[in-house]
């Protein structure tokens, strides 16, 4: 498997591991990859349980508040 | 990952939001047509991120069966941020607005429902995919189509990068003509 490479900006750098992380989800069981994206996901998941923002709260920072 | 025509197979470890999306998902079918786009597509495929909505464009349905949609939706523990009367939510629906579901008391994640009015959204059902996870199968965007729409519509660094993870992803089973075909559409819409 191909090495991470550092970038040399934040972009760059971003795009390099977007592509590794590709390539290792290519190259690697789909159990395996999914065990670590789950990780973050079901985290975020529990955190999102305890989100105090009401639905007008919400909309209003998606600039969706209608009424 | 097997791919088997527009049929894709993934083995993966299924996490807590693919439990919330076949479950929102149950509910909709029995009530309409409907195809998942955006960032959950990519993460579906294993992008490292998250996502606080999940897109999904329905068909146009007939008020009363949006009734019955909305009421199974209220009965499986779900509310809708915008309005909380069917014939409100209905009526945004109709005038090309989406509109969120997400558990009842929580606001992330939710889902972000829209009728597919557009030329572009209609298409989206055409070419469409089917993913067969261990649980249930989920209706989804071509990865050509997700890779034109976030690369030349939405075009913010995030899904500029979900496009480059799809397209690296899928390499060997992406047909390039029909990215360019989709960038085409999209640069001609209004």
């Amino acid at each position: 498997m191909k090495r991470l490479i550092p970038g040399k900006n934040n972009a760059e750098d971003r795009l390099h591991f977007v592509l590794f992380w590709a390539d290792y989800v290519r190259t690697h069981s789909d159990k395996e990859w999914s065990r670590q994206q789950n990780v973050l996901i079901n985290a975020v998941m529990q955190n999102a349980r305890h989100s105090p923002l009401t639905p007008r709260q919400y909309l209003k920072i998606k600039g969706e508040l209608r009424r | 990952m097997k791919f088997a025509g527009k049929n894709i197979i993934l083995d993966k470890e299924i996490n807590e939001l693919d439990i919330l999306v076949l479950r929102f998902i149950a509910i909709l079918e029995k009530y309409t047509d409907y195809v998942i786009i955006s960032g959950y597509v990519a993460i579906l495929f294993g992008r490292s991120r998250i996502t606080e909505d999940i897109d999904v464009f329905i068909t146009e349905v007939s008020y009363e069966r949006f009734a019955g949609l909305y009421d199974e939706i209220k009965k499986d523990g779900f509310w809708c941020l915008n309005a909380e009367k069917g014939d409100e939510i209905y009526r945004y629906l109709a005038d090309g607005c989406s509109v969120r579901f997400a558990i009842a008391q929580q606001t992330i994640p939710n889902f972000e429902v829209k009728f597919a009015k557009k030329m572009l959204d209609k298409e989206a059902f055409r070419d469409r995919i089917q993913v067969k996870l261990k649980p249930g199968i989920l209706k989804i965007s071509s990865p050509e189509r997700q890779i034109a729409f976030k690369r030349y519509y939405l075009k913010s660094d995030k899904d500029v990068e979900d496009a480059d993870h799809i397209e690296h992803m899928f390499k060997g089973h992406i047909d390039k003509r029909a990215i360019n075909k989709y960038r085409l559409l999209i640069e001609q819409q209004p």
